[in-house]
């Protein structure tokens, strides 16, 4: 590996309920930029972002901004294809957007996979983490608890507006699929079921990646 | 609803014939049974073997090493042993009778397939609807053909790969062909006594081509589509010096017979028989655009009391030229229909006065609505949250709705919120703030500009259906079109999975309000209020579009996602005025051919079908939405069917999703 650079270009999708600020995360991660007047996504969006990971590591990471009006649910998963993780989005102002999570979760796991069977790595973000926060991202060891049992490998509060925690949160997103790629390919000798019980099983016993933000 | 092209009566009919035929012709070459690990040298997922003709059922195709031989290989990916499958025979097809049969059960399974190079004579890729087809010719007499599909992939790739590995030269009569190196080793030698020694060809090569056309036309009911797709390779097909051209065009002749099966077999060889099927398009008119509606015509429109002579007129220069801006506040009343052409000033006063009135009726209710009433309504609830989230984001870039507190903001979300009262089943859904904005800019005035927009979603509302129904066929049907303006390119995006046209969704869910700037959409939206030149113009125009961005797409050969982001990034780069020239040129294109046209194409601009639905016989049944039943060849019905194809193509989840609407 000595001075070749690996390059992965990875599909990432970011869904949730409508105006929960998917575009605005993006847009923060990517152009390091807010602002209040970014317009609804119909369709779909793309956004691209480089991160030099390691020395010996590029990673591409195509960020799929998906709207989010349930309407054009049926149109819009065509996009989840071959998607290798995931962001839910939800806004922490209003607690509908939260209960809609273990929706998008479930559509998320049932329209797209890893290679093995199990579900691609997802983190939580609680977004609009810099106002008045409704329901249960009000305590934190509750949502440790929800995330473990909905498999999400983490949880973030963001703020796109303030810039917190996005860039974490995706470090520990790229983390995770990266984990996943090294347990799929470095595994050819051995046991073909142990590769489909290995994520499921760091996804569940370790703790979540992300803490959540003290803002 | 995956084969809805072909009902199931039909299919299963054409599968017993096809299982006849396969004992008419067929030999086989089977995998030995050696055991020998081969190393593979190129390989190809998702590749159909031709005779399986189902979508069903693709494979990987790959060129071996097994010692010192090199092999073309096919496995089926997976079967799945049902009814569907019976007529997965395979056959490497021959000119001349089998000595084997196969039973049902054993074609029940898609066995791999193993061609040793030395004793393939040439291979040649063509272009068809369902993909690009691979076909090789192997050595001998026998002059026996085995063809497969590559459905979702290109072949291209596969051919350089093989170009690679394989001694072949590229023909100097046809570029597509290219023939292969014989390596006459002792091997080579041993195959062909091997091959002689099964009898698999009884007789040379033209008597048995004539041989089995005088079955073909003594039985011709037993023929299937497959066989027929098999014996048109075998004959019409000529990979290098061929001396059967007689032989073809008596099998064309009997072919043209039977037309209602051969329009299956299409593509470029087959022109004779494929231009029934795809109207050629006479080239271009060009069009210029007109100037806009002026203050003049239409005061010279105005009868004395205000009514609006000359509709046709004034619809015609607002087709080529849109209005001139001055005159928009006034001219759109009448194309959304707030006002009717023939009303009086007199009318349109007092009609104005109730209008206004019932407007701030409807406001009322949802102002008037206490806090304790919301909390217990959770239906109003959400739409007022979804139109508050979405009118803070609306066009917040142009003045007229820029910066904090701004009272246009408020007027769009009054608006919106009304319409909700007035629509609450429709509601509010995501695009109608886009659809709203330009109107209420130039109307300024709430009431008016509700009333406009009450017009506008009169025309749209589909749009926006809970299932969506209303955005599918329009993408549907923009497929449709370009089938027929376009093949080569809707072949291309077939290719590259986006048959579906979702690339296209944005433009048409808010009529191309996020790629112009306000003043062009104003242009662009009066000139779809005419209703000119024909119903689903905006059809047209997006045709008119990819007509232009094609080239592009192609020089850098983008896949789904580069096609979508292409599409995506287009905004605020397309030229408005020689856009809509082109539009016209393409409806234009399509008039002067109009009696060739297919039902499905003419019922989408608005002529009448040339075969209406008799909608009694059962064989008929369900060919698609226009009623188009009178040509069910696989051939017509594939504008339908290949977008079902291109879906296909996608993740599994896709076809429960989207095929129901197709």
């Amino acid at each position: 590996m000595s001075g070749e650079k690996r390059e992965h270009l990875y599909k990432i999708l970011v869904i949730g309920e409508l105006g929960t600020g998917k575009t605005s995360i993006i847009k923060r991660y990517v152009h390091q930029f807010f602002s209040q007047h970014y317009r609804a996504t119909i369709g779909v969006d793309f956004a691209l972002k480089v991160l030099n990971w390691d020395p010996a590591t590029i990673i591409r990471l195509q960020l799929w901004d998906i709207a989010g009006q349930e309407r054009f649910g049926n149109m819009t998963r065509v996009y989840y294809k071959e998607a290798v993780g995931a962001f839910i989005v939800f806004d922490v102002t209003r607690a509908s957007t939260f209960d809609a999570v273990v929706k998008w979760k479930q559509d998320l796991d049932s329209k797209v996979q890893m290679a093995d069977g199990s579900p691609i790595p997802c983190v939580l973000l609680a977004n609009k983490c810099d106002q008045q926060k409704e329901g249960l991202v009000n305590n934190p060891p509750k949502m440790d608890e929800y995330c473990k049992e909905k498999g999400f490998t983490g949880w973030f509060e963001t703020s796109a507006k303030e810039n917190v925690n996005i860039e974490e949160a995706a470090r520990a997103l790229v983390s995770k699929i990266l984990l996943n790629d090294k347990l799929l390919h470095g595994n050819d000798t051995k046991d073909p079921t142990k590769i489909a019980l290995d994520p499921n099983g760091k996804a569940n016993g370790e703790p979540p990646n992300g803490k959540s933000c003290a803002c | 609803m995956f084969r809805r092209s072909m009902p199931n009566a039909r299919r299963n009919r054409r599968m017993n014939r096809s299982n006849q035929l396969s004992k008419a012709v067929e030999t086989v070459e089977t995998m030995e049974e050696s055991g020998e690990q081969g190393t593979e040298l190129v390989s190809h997922h998702g590749v159909i073997l031709k005779s399986h003709k189902s979508y069903d059922c693709a494979g990987t195709l790959s060129l071996m090493q097994y010692g010192r031989n090199k092999y073309i290989e096919w496995k089926a990916a997976e079967v799945n042993v049902d009814s569907d499958t019976q007529d997965h025979e395979w056959a490497v097809v021959s000119t001349g009778r089998s000595s084997r049969h196969r039973s049902n059960s054993e074609c029940a399974r898609a066995e791999p397939l193993r061609l040793n190079t030395v004793n393939l004579k040439s291979f040649r890729v063509s272009r068809h609807r369902y993909g690009q087809h691979l076909t090789f010719a192997q050595r001998g007499e026998s002059r026996s053909f085995i063809t497969f599909i590559f459905h979702q992939g290109n072949a291209d790739v596969f051919v350089k790969s093989l170009l690679g590995q394989l001694k072949a030269y590229r023909s100097r009569r046809d570029r597509n062909l290219y023939d292969l190196a014989e390596e006459d080793s002792q091997e080579t030698q041993e195959l062909r006594r091997s091959f002689a020694e099964l009898n698999l060809f009884p007789e040379t090569a033209p008597y048995g081509v004539w041989n089995f056309i005088g079955q073909f036309r003594q039985r011709p009911y037993e023929a299937t589509m497959g066989a027929f797709s098999k014996i048109t390779d075998a004959l019409l097909y000529k990979p290098a010096e061929n001396d059967d051209s007689s032989v073809a065009e008596l099998l064309n002749n009997s072919l043209m017979e039977e037309d209602a099966v051969i329009a299956n077999v299409s593509g470029e060889e087959y022109e004779v028989i494929g231009s029934k099927a795809t109207p050629i398009l006479p080239s271009r008119p060009p069009v210029t655009r007109g100037a806009p509606l002026s203050v003049e015509r239409w005061a010279q429109a105005t009868a004395e009391d205000g009514r609006v002579t000359d509709v046709t007129a004034i619809k015609k220069i607002i087709f080529h030229g849109g209005v001139n801006p001055s005159l928009r506040y006034e001219v759109w009343k009448f194309l959304l229909g707030y006002y009717s052409w023939n009303s009086t000033y007199a009318e349109r006063m007092c009609l104005r006065k109730s209008k206004v009135e019932e407007y701030y009726q409807m406001k009322q209710q949802w102002k008037s609505m206490t806090p304790g009433q919301e909390e217990r309504f959770s239906d109003f609830r959400d739409r007022k949250s979804l139109i508050d989230k979405d009118v803070k984001r609306t066009d917040r870039v142009l003045s007229f709705y820029a910066g904090d507190d701004n009272p246009n903001v408020d007027l769009l979300n009054s608006i919106l919120m009304t319409y909700v009262m007035y629509n609450f089943d429709l509601g509010y859904v995501q695009g109608m703030s886009d659809l709203l904005s330009p109107l209420l800019q130039l109307m300024s005035n709430e009431a008016d500009a509700f009333w406009c927009f009450v017009g506008f979603m009169d025309r749209t509302c589909t749009n926006f259906d809970m299932d969506q129904a209303g955005m599918k066929l329009q993408l549907t049907q923009l497929h449709t079109l370009l089938s027929i303006l376009d093949p080569q390119f809707t072949h291309y995006l077939d290719q590259h999975e986006s048959g579906n046209m979702f690339f296209c969704f944005r433009w048409l869910l808010v009529l191309f309000k996020r790629e112009f700037t306000q003043e062009n959409i104003m242009r662009l939206w009066e000139v779809f209020w005419s209703d000119l030149p024909c119903p689903n113009f905006h059809l047209l125009f997006c045709a008119a579009i990819l007509d232009s961005e094609k080239e592009t797409l192609y020089a850098n050969n983008s896949g789904f996602t580069e096609i979508l982001k292409h599409v995506n990034d287009l905004s605020l780069k397309i030229d408005l005025d020689s856009t809509l020239s082109k539009a016209e040129g393409l409806y234009l294109q399509l008039m002067n051919i109009e009696s060739e046209l297919p039902d499905s194409v003419r019922t989408i601009i608005g002529l009448e079908p040339l075969n209406p639905v008799d909608g009694d016989s059962e064989n008929d049944s369900i060919e698609d939405d226009d009623g188009d039943c009178s040509n069910h060849t696989e051939h017509d019905s594939s504008i339908e069917t290949v977008s079902l194809g291109a879906l296909g193509g996608e993740v599994a989840f896709e076809r429960g999703i989207n095929f129901q609407y197709m």
